[in-house]
């Protein structure tokens, strides 16, 4: 019996359709069928399978420049000093090392070679070149440690403790080159 | 009668003839023209054998909107019709005007010309980005990334999706207060020297700060999944913290703070915090 009710009902409104002069608008998915999945399309896939790289070398597309034009500021200087006191670092250990394996005599020698060449200040500035590394990575470290911790993080934090860190690890250097 | 009325008249037309003489006899002095130099990176594909390179405009400031935009769009209506860059809301909100002005990145729309005449403005694209013309870069890549991070809601149950809103208590809305600002302009991650070495695997601030505003939305339930999907070298720790991307955003937002925090998540000392209101109610 509803079966009955529902074709006829259909039916008529397929007449009244078919009789309207106006075409009307009919969803492809009604409000009964909403749901993520039906709707799926592949908008979101782009035309060709060309990867972004390949795309742009086969455009030859320069790259716009950075180090050349972006200012240089406090926070980026000091960051690459950190990098590049970790590295000097690095370079006096290694130093340090393949000269005990090789070099013939031994480190008061060598020590003594360099005083007695009577340069003045060049045992200082010796001292202040391999101190200020390790000072400056040490405080700057920390600096790094307490940033991790989320703390000190924004603007002003970062630029009041720079100066902390530059003053502390100066301070430092000039206390290890006096001992 | 009439003859009062047109009296009147002749009258008072007398005396607006002889305000308008007042007025041209007071007119504005000229005024010197300030004459500001814009050095702007010009590239342009359809030349062949073209290399970038800067040229020079010169603009009269008096009569020139006070924002670098309103420079570029004089320039390109006055000057050089060529002259190529996005641009769209003019207030600061949409985020396609975003160039590197005077070494620092910006958007254009809300960046005031130094009017210092002595020095000439640099006005380059977003640092090391492939240059499709002049002063618009290729952000593909750096949508797809956005798009990696999947930027929706996701909860276990989404079988009721739609039928009612997901409750939030207003502490857990106010921690989603400055990450959700964000107009995605690329300020923060082209300027971030990481960015530039490894922009193919290295996600950067903006991706990094969006990722972390649905690991932290108290109605999202994917938080686990979001974290393994960073947990490899290169996605998030790259950062190392030189903090470029909190100095040049220009809605004041910080991307440096967002990374750190997910450096918390993953490395497990700290966790997200249970919702204070069910969102289911």
């Amino acid at each position: 019996m509803a079966l009955l009710r529902t074709i006829i009902k259909n039916g008529t409104q397929a007449k009244l359709l078919a009789a309207a002069p106006v075409k009307s608008w009919q969803p492809a998915v009604t409000a009964s069928t909403f749901g993520m999945k039906s709707i799926e399309a592949n908008r979101t896939k782009p035309l060709t399978n060309e990867n972004f790289e390949d795309k742009n070398k086969r455009l030859q597309r320069p790259i716009s420049p950075h180090l050349t034009v972006y200012k240089f500021q406090s926070n980026m200087a000091l960051s690459i000093i950190h990098r590049f006191t970790g590295l000097a670092q690095n370079g006096f250990i290694y130093g340090l090392a393949l000269g005990a394996m090789t070099l013939p005599a031994s480190f008061p020698y060598y020590l003594g070679l360099l005083e007695a060449a009577h340069i003045p200040l060049v045992v200082l500035a010796v001292k202040v070149l391999i101190a200020f590394p390790f000072s400056y990575h040490l405080v700057n470290g920390i600096r790094h440690l307490v940033w991790d911790a989320g703390y000190s993080l924004t603007i002003k934090g970062v630029e009041s403790t720079g100066y902390i860190v530059l003053a502390a690890a100066i301070a430092l250097a000039l206390y290890l080159t006096s001992l | 009668m009439d003859s009062i009325t047109s009296k009147a008249v002749v009258l008072s037309r007398q005396y607006m003839q002889l305000r308008n003489l007042a007025t041209v006899a007071a007119a504005k002095p000229a005024v010197a023209p300030r004459i500001k130099k814009f050095a702007v990176y010009r590239w342009n594909p359809d030349i062949s054998g073209d290399k970038p390179h800067l040229q020079t405009y010169e603009v009269d400031l008096n009569t020139c909107g006070p924002m670098v935009l309103d420079a570029l769009i004089k320039i390109k209506s006055e000057i050089d019709p060529t002259l190529t860059f996005r641009r769209s809301c003019r207030e600061g909100i949409c985020g396609s005007c975003a160039m590197n002005i005077g070494g620092c990145n910006s958007l254009a729309c809300i960046s005031k010309i130094d009017t210092n005449l002595e020095k000439p403005v640099k006005i380059h694209p977003l640092p090391h980005m492939y240059v499709v013309k002049d002063l618009v870069p290729d952000m593909s890549n750096f949508y797809a990334q956005y798009k990696s991070i999947q930027p929706w809601l996701q909860r276990k149950d989404e079988s009721k999706m739609g039928q009612k809103q997901y409750l939030q208590s207003v502490e857990d809305r106010q921690k989603l207060d400055g990450l959700y600002e964000c107009i995605l302009c690329a300020c923060c991650s082209t300027s971030c020297p990481s960015y530039w070495w490894n922009s193919d695997k290295y996600l950067g601030p903006a991706v990094l700060m969006q990722a972390y505003r649905w690991m932290i939305d108290s109605r999202d339930e994917a938080t686990k999944d979001r974290l393994d999907r960073l947990r490899d070298p290169f996605s998030v720790f790259r950062c190392h913290t030189i903090m470029n991307c909190t100095k040049a955003c220009p809605k004041g937002l910080n991307p440096g703070k967002a990374i750190a925090e997910i450096k918390k998540l993953l490395s497990g000392f700290t966790k997200k915090e249970e919702p204070k209101l069910n969102p289911i109610g």
